[in-house]
């Protein structure tokens, strides 16, 4: 009878460890592309190395000319990099994977933004890290959600 | 001309459509139909690699930047979209 709650408190003991270990590595990766503006800002990356040029005020929210320039910091590489729009429908606009990595990459394509708002870019360093930029844009037609 | 950086832009035809958008008088809604995957290679280099979302505009326009190779050089572009329609366009890059 006194072994009862031995087992239950070592079985219970058990269990937080291995939902510890299964949710630990769910944490470390954090999925950018789904997060908003505030918890991005609040990531703290490192905001250098990402020259990024897009119009403060767009003709319309349906093509947005943007233009890329990242240079990643001595001895690195940059792997990838994603255009988040935190305040569009769907935030992951582009994802771009270097399969040979570079040390500086540029690039220009054209997005669409569904209001005003910032867009980020953050790159991954071969070491793991990320650098990334911010800049906001004014948008008065929003694209995504007109019935046009 | 050989080791120069050129300039490559790339206008893929596609109306990205969204899924959002109200047709036919704001009843119902067309269907989403975006390209997903755009590869763009030098030869046998992949130059961009890009998964694309509904945030590129309809008609996407890559510009990306390649060294001049010695030799023959082929930009290619092989795109895939959501509906698993593929395209694919080659132009030969040519040096003096």
């Amino acid at each position: 009878m006194m072994k009862e709650p031995l087992l239950k408190r070592t079985f219970l003991k058990q269990m937080t460890v291995l939902i510890g270990a299964m949710l630990s590595p769910c944490l470390m990766a954090i999925e950018t592309s789904s997060l908003s503006e505030k918890q991005l800002k609040a990531l703290n990356l490192k905001q250098e190395g990402v020259v990024l040029d897009l119009p403060p005020l767009a003709d319309t929210g349906n093509s947005i000319p943007f233009s890329i320039q990242i240079q990643a910091p001595r001895q690195q590489l940059i792997q990838s990099f994603e255009i988040i729009a935190p305040e569009n429908p769907n935030p992951l606009v582009l994802k771009v994977t270097l399969p040979n990595p570079k040390s500086n990459y540029r690039m220009a394509t054209r997005i669409r933004l569904a209001m005003s708002q910032n867009v980020w870019v953050i790159a991954q360093l071969s070491d793991g890290s990320k650098i990334s930029g911010v800049i906001p844009s004014v948008v008065t037609l929003n694209a995504c959600f007109d019935a046009t | 001309m050989v080791g120069q950086q050129v300039e490559v832009k790339v206008l893929i035809g596609h109306p990205m459509e969204t899924g959002y958008r109200l047709g036919d008088g704001g009843n119902e809604r067309i269907p989403k139909n975006i390209i997903d995957k755009v590869t763009i290679r030098l030869n046998q280099e992949i130059i961009l690699q890009a998964e694309l979302g509904t945030g590129i505009a309809a008609n996407p326009l890559f510009s990306v930047f390649v060294t001049v190779p010695s030799g023959a050089a082929m930009i290619s572009v092989d795109w895939e979209d959501d509906q698993g329609v593929k395209g694919r366009a080659e132009k030969l890059l040519v040096s003096t």
